[in-house]
Formats: C-alpha cells, structure tokens, sequence
C-alpha cells in the first residue's frame, strides 16, 4: 500500500468501511501519493468499439493497480478476486445500457487520474431499475467503489467540450 | 399531395428503384421535399413545448407530446397532411411496404446534444423517417445523420433544410445523430410510419 496516501490509515478506511456498508458507495480523494501518479504516463491506447455497446480506449493497467487490490480488499474486509483495466474516454466516448447487459454483481472501483467537468459528460452511472443511485463524476486523484450488486452501470458520451480525456483504472471485485 | 415538390410526385417510380438500390439499407435522402409552407412550419416549431431528454443512449430535446397535439396552427397542418391517407399511400408505394399510420415528435438539438447507434427496430416500425427543419449547417457543425454497416459510418447526411429523409426498419438499419459541435439548433421533425 506505499502508494497509497498515508493519510487513509487503518482508522480511516475503517470508517469508510462502515460508509460503503451502509450507503453502498465511498469516495477516496487524494488517494495516491504524488509519485505514483507518474504512472499513467506514456501509456498506449487501443480503442475498442461496438457501436451498440461501447466506444472506449484502454491500455494496460499500470502496476499501481495492485496497492488497488489491497484497498479494495480493506474496504469489503475479505480477499477478493478481481479484474481491472485501464481506460482512457476521449470525446466521441461511452457506453450504453445494451439489452443483453446483466446487472451488476459484488463490487466495481474506479480510480480517476483527471477531473472532467460534469457537463462534458464522461461521468458513471448506476440505476436500480431506471432509477440513478450513484453518479460519479471524475475528480482528480479520487477513487471510488460501489456496491453494484443488481444495478446496471454505463458511461454517459464524452463531449467536444472536453479538453483531456477521462482516464481511469476501472475493476471489478467478487469477495472470495 | 399540394405540400410536396411535384417533381417528386412525377417520378415514384425512380424513387422506388432508388430507395431500395441505396446502401448500407433501403433510404432515400429528398431534398426540397416540401413547397413553400415549410419555412412557416420552421418558424412556428419553435413556439411548441419542448423538454429536455437525457439517457445513456441521448441528449436533446422533444416536443412535450406528438405533433397531432400540436398548438400552432401551421405545425398542426402539416402533421394532418403527414398523416394522410394519401401521403402514407405514396410512402408506402416508393417504399413497397404497406403501412397504415404514423407518428411524429418534434426534436430540437444544441450543442453536444447527440443520439448514439441503434437500430429503431420496435413492433410495428415499418419505415423511419426525418425532416430537417434547421438552416445553414455545415458539415462541421456535426448534427448529421449517420448510417453505419457493422462497425463503419458508411452514410452521412447533414441536416439540410427541407430535406426528408427515409429508410427501412431492420436489424441492418443502424444508425445516430452525430453531436452538434457548436450552439446551434438543429431542429426536426422525427418517427415512423407503422405497418
């Protein structure tokens, strides 16, 4: 966890626990150290598109994705399995609620490197039934996890007014 | 039939051939489709009620309800014509498909308002349809719309004024509105002729 900002100590996490049992999401800002930031950098994009589902951009996780796996693992409080990509929206970007799309199961974190105004689009979603619990508008160095379990999630369209895309380690964790 | 271009009226025949030769899937694009009338219904649109809609698949806005409850009076004659027996009948002979009636909304879109892929395909979409109300787009104001096969923008229309546009319901026909990239309004009318 020494990337982690060391000011999420044990007593800290421990309340955001008990944040995310209760309310079902948390938000972490600042999370990492400045350092670990750096990461992110140089990294390769291949864009993936089905038109009906998605348009993203994703590369490779950086390494910084294990010191996630540890948190995550913290938050829930038990080892979990999970899975993570690296994803780059640029404008022209989303994802749409598909027919064949499933809701959600355990839980789905989301480490944004960049903030990226509301009103670009770009933000997450999740609906219970056609109802928005939570909405996640990337903020600078925040990380965010959701109980999804029965929601259904999409990635509103990233529009021209966006300066940078949103870049963000997106993954999913299953409690073992 | 006194709304439309005669020169359309003239030549069903060729707009048969035409719409269904046309790829990706059977369309036609008619430009000055209608006669003078059209730039008061244009004029008048924008006094109707609209609301904004907004999804994962959209961003735009719509008439609050279906133009046959229309308030202002040459909107209201238009969709009676639209909506005419006479006029389905010659869609549906352009179009070799039978159909039976239609519905219509009013659509207004600003800037980075968008409608992402899809296909239309719902009971009883027989042929989709747009009427392009806005003035002066470029292509670079976006606001197109445009028609895909599999994974490739193979058509794109731009929203010219006076300008029909149909084409047929089917798994083939995906399609989007392209995001307006700058504050103008592209305004039109929208929906299906039902079988």
């Amino acid at each position: 966890m020494a990337r982690i900002n060391p000011a999420y100590d044990d007593e800290i996490l421990a309340r955001a626990a008990a944040h995310l049992k209760k309310e079902g999401s948390v938000q972490l800002n600042e999370i990492l150290v400045p350092s670990a930031l750096r990461s992110f950098q140089n990294l390769k994009w291949k864009h993936s598109y089905y038109p009906l589902k998605f348009s993203v951009h994703y590369s490779k996780p950086p390494e910084v994705w294990k010191s996630f796996q540890k948190l995550v693992s913290k938050l829930i409080g038990k080892k979990v399995n999970c899975g993570m990509w690296c994803i780059a929206m640029m404008p022209g970007d989303y994802s749409v609620l598909y027919d064949s799309l499933k809701p959600g199961k355990g839980f789905m974190f989301m480490f944004d490197l960049n903030a990226v105004p509301e009103n670009c689009g770009g933000y997450t979603v999740f609906l219970k039934g056609d109802k928005e619990v939570v909405r996640v508008v990337p903020k600078r160095n925040s990380f965010t996890i959701v109980n999804q379990s029965s929601l259904r999630v999409f990635h509103k369209y990233l529009n021209h007014h966006a300066t940078h895309p949103r870049i963000f380690l997106c993954g999913f964790a299953l409690a073992k | 039939m006194n709304w439309v271009n005669p020169v359309y009226l003239k030549n069903a025949y060729g707009l048969k051939k035409q719409f269904s030769a046309n790829k990706p899937f059977p369309h036609l694009v008619l430009g000055n489709f209608f006669g003078k009338k059209i730039h008061d219904v244009a004029k008048q649109v924008l006094k109707e009620k609209f609301v904004e809609k907004n999804s994962d698949l959209f961003q735009f806005q719509q008439m609050t309800s279906d133009c046959n409850r229309a308030t202002q009076p040459a909107v209201k004659e238009f969709h009676k014509f639209f909506s005419s027996k006479e006029f389905i009948q010659f869609i549906s002979k352009i179009t070799n498909v039978k159909l039976k009636f239609i519905d219509m909304s009013g659509f207004i879109y600003d800037d980075t308002d968008y409608l992402l892929p899809h296909d239309d395909r719902l009971s009883g979409r027989k042929i989709a349809y747009v009427v392009n109300l806005s003035k002066d787009f470029v292509p670079e104001d976006g606001g197109a719309l445009q028609f895909f096969k599999d994974k490739k923008i193979v058509k794109s229309i731009p929203p010219a004024f006076n300008t029909l546009t149909i084409f047929k319901v089917s798994p083939k026909s995906l399609h989007q509105v392209q995001e307006v990239m700058l504050n103008k309004k592209r305004i039109s009318f929208g929906g299906w002729f039902h079988g």
